[in-house]
């Protein structure tokens, strides 16, 4: 598996953190402060809450407009290191590279961790197998359904056994057994001491949260309205 | 290294898979890259064509000679200009070489009925012998040829003719020996004198001229005539700065438009490209890389293209230029030369500054939070 090598423990927090995305529009993220502990922690909300919009400050993919977010390896903005080792993320649209097969996109994933080419083959067949992807290593993404790519997104964010996963709707749209091979999956993978956060609305995920952080209880119920209608 | 492998195969195999979904866009860089590396190579191969017609002029006349032509003595009948120009430039022999000829008003004339002017001269007496020799580049070297001079035969061997011959304004001259002069010499003469700067130190040539007509002006030489190649020279000198001045304009001109047209280009494809170059650098991949994957696209097709075009311009420019007046040979000979393909090697040099200009919005457009990107 990936290296824990370099000794840095999982370390994942925010400070007043907050977002929007020009200065006219409203606030996508009120202050939030929080540390996240080691294991599962499960962001639960409404559309339009925050979750995905935390979940991408987190991974460094966007800039906090106020506050901070600190790693065990510093801030994550345009951190590529933090990108290469310690991060996996698995987007909403699932973001599998098209013009290439299953096993590439995760050989590439997790080449760029660092690992040595006999890990490499070694992570991806284990990696394929325990999401059961294996009779479908070979096909381009295009042509697996929403399950296998889903499932295919999440081993290319777990193969390098980041100690940061983020997951935004890991779940959604998927039947009860692959959401079940997915929650095992997860659980299994926490044991190594990672952080992992999965935005959801999704009920059949909670067994395995750690921790559940509800957007819905931090906003004002005119902001929750506003929402419903 | 594997997951350099890796990116790289993967970048290029998207590369090629958009030049195939949208031929269009590679093509429209490249076709505008031909277009401008197309008049560029003609203009430029046009500019090292008319440099090289001068300096061909300035070489048949001997870079470094001087003509003095003193006609004084022609209706004279007697050789007196002779005497003049002897006295007056024999101080120019320690700067070079001076050669003194008396040009004869008869002709000779070969077996094809061909007018050969006659000269004597006793520089060129001591340095031939036999003593009637045909300076011609025409004939063939070293062959012995009949010639009729009046009323008497005489054989005169073939030898190459000096390029102050050219500068005389003939192609063809027969050297006869001193001691037929005196059978002329009722008819006048023509004194010619040769100098050749051979010093390539002070007094330059343009010194030497400059006292020469002082000199001229002073003892009212109205019957002297100076050639030298200054005046080409001088020709040469203003049209090679003129067209320095063309070069780097004309190559700036090319880097500008295609830093334009290239970049806007670009700039769209890269739009098309910002999912999968969002999506890389979500892995940990470097804006360089990603960068040089988008200059390396464009260098590639406009520096193809670019080649290739001044391939055909070369083969085709014997055509083209041949219709602006510039010699067939010439145009051959230059096209050849190292020296035309360094000119030409500019426009390489223009082509890929706007690759790189043309380049810089991507690397400014790949700071785009990648969050804003994905979803």
């Amino acid at each position: 598996m990936n290296d824990f090598s370099e000794n840095l423990s999982a370390h994942l927090s925010c400070s007043q953190l907050s977002y929007r995305y020009s200065k006219k529009s409203d606030w996508a993220l009120d202050p939030f402060s929080h540390e996240f502990q080691k294991g599962i922690t499960i962001l639960k909300g409404f559309s339009g809450c925050g979750k995905s919009t935390l979940l991408r400050l987190l991974a460094g993919y966007l800039k906090p407009t106020e506050g901070s977010v600190q790693t065990h390896r510093g801030a994550p903005w345009r951190n590529s290191k933090y990108y290469r080792k310690d991060l996996g993320f698995v987007f909403q649209q699932l973001n599998l590279l098209p013009l290439t097969t299953v096993k590439r996109n995760l050989e590439l994933a997790n080449s760029l961790a660092g690992v040595s080419s006999a890990e490499l083959k070694r992570n991806t067949t284990l990696w394929l197998s325990k999401l059961g992807l294996d009779a479908y290593k070979s096909r381009a993404p295009s042509t697996l359904s929403g399950g296998q790519q889903q499932r295919a997104s999440i081993a290319r964010c777990l193969i390098k056994n980041p100690r940061i996963a983020l997951l935004d709707e890991p779940t959604s749209g998927l039947d009860d057994l692959n959401t079940s091979i997915i929650s095992k999956t997860l659980s299994e993978f926490v044991q190594n001491g990672s952080i992992v956060l999965i935005a959801s609305h999704d009920p059949r995920l909670d067994p395995i949260a750690h921790e559940i952080i509800d957007f819905n209880n931090r906003l004002p119920l005119e902001r929750h309205l506003e929402s419903l209608v | 290294m594997k997951s350099l492998i890796l990116t790289i195969a993967y970048l290029w195999k998207d590369t090629w898979s958009r030049w195939f979904e949208q031929p269009g866009s590679p093509l429209a860089k490249g076709v505008v890259v031909a277009i401008l590396s197309t008049l560029s190579a003609f203009l430029l191969i046009g500019f090292y064509l008319q440099e090289k017609t001068i300096l061909n002029k300035i070489e048949a006349l001997g870079a470094n000679t001087i003509v003095l032509k003193d006609t004084s003595a022609q209706s004279q009948g007697s050789g007196g200009g002779s005497t003049t120009l002897k006295r007056l430039f024999q101080d120019l022999h320690p700067y070079g070489e001076c050669i003194f000829i008396k040009m004869i008003p008869i002709v000779a004339k070969d077996s094809f009925n061909g007018v050969l002017p006659v000269i004597t001269s006793e520089e060129l007496e001591k340095k031939y012998t036999p003593t009637f020799v045909l300076f011609s580049n025409t004939k063939p070297q070293n062959a012995s040829v009949r010639l009729r001079l009046q009323n008497n035969y005489i054989d005169a061997i073939v030898l190459q003719s000096p390029d102050w011959i050219q500068a005389s304004g003939f192609n063809e001259v027969l050297l006869i020996p001193k001691t037929w002069e005196k059978y002329y010499n009722n008819l006048g003469t023509a004194d010619w004198l040769i100098f050749r700067d051979l010093s390539n130190q002070f007094p330059s040539l343009e010194t030497i001229v400059s006292s020469i007509q002082k000199l001229k002006k002073s003892e009212n030489l109205r019957a002297l005539h100076i050639i030298s190649p200054l005046k080409l020279r001088k020709e040469l000198q203003k049209w090679q700065e003129k067209a320095k001045l063309w070069k780097q304009a004309l190559i700036a001109s090319l880097a500008v438009v295609i830093a334009l047209i290239c970049g806007t280009i670009s700039v769209l494809e890269f739009r098309q490209n910002l999912y999968i170059y969002s999506l890389m650098r979500s892995f940990g991949i470097s804006n360089i890389l990603l960068y040089l994957r988008a200059f390396a696209d464009s260098f590639m097709v406009a520096n193809l293209f670019s080649i290739l075009v001044l391939f055909s311009v070369y083969s085709l420019s014997e055509f083209v230029l041949g219709n602006f007046g510039f010699s067939k040979l010439l145009i051959s000979e230059s096209i050849n030369h190292p020296n035309l393909w360094f000119e030409t090697a500019q426009i390489l040099v223009g082509v890929n500054l706007g690759v790189l200009f043309g380049s810089f919005p991507i690397y400014i457009a790949l700071k785009k939070p990648i969050g804003l990107v994905l979803n």
